[in-house]
């Protein structure tokens, strides 16, 4: 294709009101697919992504070296936050308050922004390609999230099957279609949820949607249940809690199996099979098994697991490509969770070892932290929290750090809610201001 | 800075290195920056501080050594907390210095745009501030002379939790404010929080 003036103008979104005199002079505009979009004349840090990880890294690197340039890719517009998503569910947090774009980026901290479809990245050229051409970059950070493992399933199908069976693990469209469907059951009809085995995005979030879920039947269809068929031996994250939680308030309510991995999906007959048994829902919650985002196949950094990213503990560069760095879900860096607060910390600690990288310094030892809220019910939560650092031995510790809230007392966990809804509030504003 | 200055290389070991990251040459690393090290307590506490509310307290512009022996307190559970106790565990007294010191050199952001507050509860608030407050929070709480926290423009979801905490005993306080909090009552806590987080910068 032909990308004519008002193409580059379109792909360019909002850069182009705020941030692209900082490229000095008009950019030039090249015709054919390999176009130059955006001819570099500054040191640049393309950023690609820009969920929990790719906004903390883009903001950051500019914070750390404003004489950087910066620019931020994503395919969309706006994101919808994964994290408080479940809330959606009960009707406490309606899904579109989680919704993020990117206008204060560009205007705040001169970030532009490229709205475009990555289809290739050339590691040894520094390019990423677009439809409508390629973005050179000195360094690359590459924050993709997650994509899903859907051949893992017998017979799923990648477009149809999340439509009946939504997994709603990328929030948006998919949360509102399972509310919608918890919704429109009956009262009496059987919720089944299926967890892959870790690792995940978000470790505890499928637990926390159990007690959503639960919660929701508990209240306004009593005579329904909530089937979880889990693909991991035990609870996976924040275990003793969520056990005290399904026994206090969910009792007869959710029915827990364990080292339940669904192999076979019938999206038309509803039906979900772990090879032992068939289970057939009215509403069927199917979270397929999960890998690093398509783009990092495409950019070649995936391990020898072709899932996840391996990097480097201090810098998140690529152990498959030099000047790829990896942040986020997508990254293999045990012993981080998959967590948006871990994505956050990612983020900042990856920024300001890559300017340092690119002023011929020394990388930082960086520090990260993680912490991650559950909701047991409308107004109680957990917690889990860690420090990560470097060991002596170049390994990255929690230091036995981990710790969660010691137990489902009313008091704390009615702090720990409180302090959830500050905690979303924060790391949302943080991303976009 | 101690520990911005002492430049202690971490050499990894190749061997250990390899097996984290497939990485086969050595790397050397430095230790971080105050700037740096300080960066992960925004995601809660907002950019350099500046909290977006409406439960996290801002902590930029905080007195440092207020900051410093704040953090202490919650590391070693002399002041009750959800997370902050658990987080701190993971920071040794140097760090928690810079962390202290990086966060005094920002400005203090009062949550001017801030919803609910009471306009009414916030003038019967000045009246108590007056009568038991304002000798260690001078200037309505803007200040932080005689080691105390700014209160003034503080986040009103915080100072509610606060207020309930020193009077449920959960929060250690001077014994001169112990003295004076014993003869204010709930209702006179709440407009005192009113007060202060109506203070404007």
């Amino acid at each position: 294709m032909t990308v004519n003036r008002r193409d580059f103008i379109r792909i360019l979104g909002a850069a182009a009101a705020t941030g692209l005199a900082g490229c000095a002079g008009a950019p030039a505009v090249h015709s054919g697919a390999a176009g130059d979009l955006l001819p570099q004349r500054a040191r640049r840090i393309v950023v690609v992504g820009g969920g929990f990880g790719g906004t903390i890294a883009a903001k950051y690197a500019r914070m750390a070296d404003p004489s950087i340039e910066v620019v931020l890719i994503d395919r969309d517009r706006s994101h919808f936050s994964c994290p408080f998503s479940n809330l959606h569910f009960i009707g406490k947090r309606d899904i579109g308050e989680n919704e993020f774009g990117y206008s204060k980026m560009a205007s705040t901290w001169g970030v532009k922004t490229v709205f475009g479809e990555v289809s290739a990245i050339d590691g040894a050229a520094r390019k990423v390609i677009l439809d409508e051409g390629f973005i050179t970059y000195d360094r690359l950070i590459l924050s993709p999230g997650i994509d899903f493992r859907f051949d893992e399933i017998e017979g799923y199908d990648a477009k149809r099957t999340p439509l009946a069976m939504p997994h709603a693990w990328k929030a948006g469209e998919q949360t509102r279609l399972l509310k919608k469907q918890l919704d429109a059951m009956e009262n009496g009809g059987t919720v089944v949820m299926a967890i892959p085995p870790a690792p995940y995005r978000c470790p505890p979030g499928p637990y926390e949607r159990a007690c959503m879920i639960a919660h929701y039947l508990k209240t306004q269809k009593p005579k329904s249940k909530l089937i979880v068929l889990d693909g991991n031996d035990q609870i996976a994250s924040k275990g003793k809690l969520f056990s005290a939680a399904w026994e206090t308030f969910y009792k007869g309510i959710i029915d827990y199996r364990p080292a339940h991995k669904v192999a076979k999906a019938d999206a038309q007959a509803m039906l979900v099979d772990t090879g032992v048994e068939a289970i057939k829902g009215q509403v069927i919650n199917l979270i397929p098994s999960q890998k690093a985002g398509l783009i990092a196949a495409a950019a070649g950094v995936l391990g020898d697991d072709k899932r996840w990213c391996p990097v480097d503990p201090i810098t998140y560069e690529s152990a498959k490509v030099p000047r790829i760095h990896v942040i986020g879900d997508a990254a293999s860096i045990a012993p981080m969770p998959k967590s948006g607060n871990a994505a956050n910390s990612q983020g900042k600690m990856c920024a300001y070892n890559v300017v340092q990288l690119m002023n011929g310094k020394e990388p930082m030892l960086p520090t990260m932290v993680n912490v991650c809220y559950s909701y047991i019910n409308p107004e109680q939560a957990v917690t889990i929290s860690s420090v990560y650092k470097i060991g002596p031995d170049g390994k990255l510790t929690d230091n036995k750090t981990t710790k969660t809230t010691a137990n489902i007392d009313p008091y704390i966990t009615k702090l720990e809610a409180k302090y959830g809804t500050g905690w979303i509030t924060a790391i949302l504003d943080e991303m976009t201001s | 800075m101690k520990l911005a200055s002492t430049r202690m290389k971490l050499w990894l070991a190749g061997a250990g290195f390899a097996a984290v990251a497939g990485i086969a040459p050595a790397q050397a690393a430095q230790p971080a920056t105050p700037e740096m090290l300080t960066l992960t307590c925004y995601a809660c506490h907002g950019t350099r501080g500046a909290s977006a509310g409406p439960l996290q307290p801002s902590i930029g512009g905080q007195n440092a050594k207020y900051m410093f022996d704040t953090l202490k307190r919650y590391q070693s559970g002399e002041r009750p907390s959800t997370v902050m106790g658990r987080i701190m565990a993971g920071y040794s007294d140097p760090e928690i210095k810079a962390i202290a010191e990086q966060l005094a050199k920002y400005p203090f952001v009062a949550a001017t745009h801030q919803k609910g507050v009471d306009p009414a509860k916030a003038e019967l608030g000045k009246a108590l501030h007056d009568q038991h407050c304002k000798k260690c929070h001078q200037d309505n709480g803007r200040d932080f002379a005689e080691g105390a926290g700014i209160l003034g423009g503080q986040w009103l979801g915080f100072l509610k939790v606060v207020f309930e905490e020193y009077k449920a005993g959960k929060r250690s306080m001077p014994k001169e404010m112990q003295e004076r909090i014993g003869k204010v009552s709930d209702a006179d806590c709440d407009n005192l929080a009113h007060f202060y987080a109506a203070q404007k910068h």
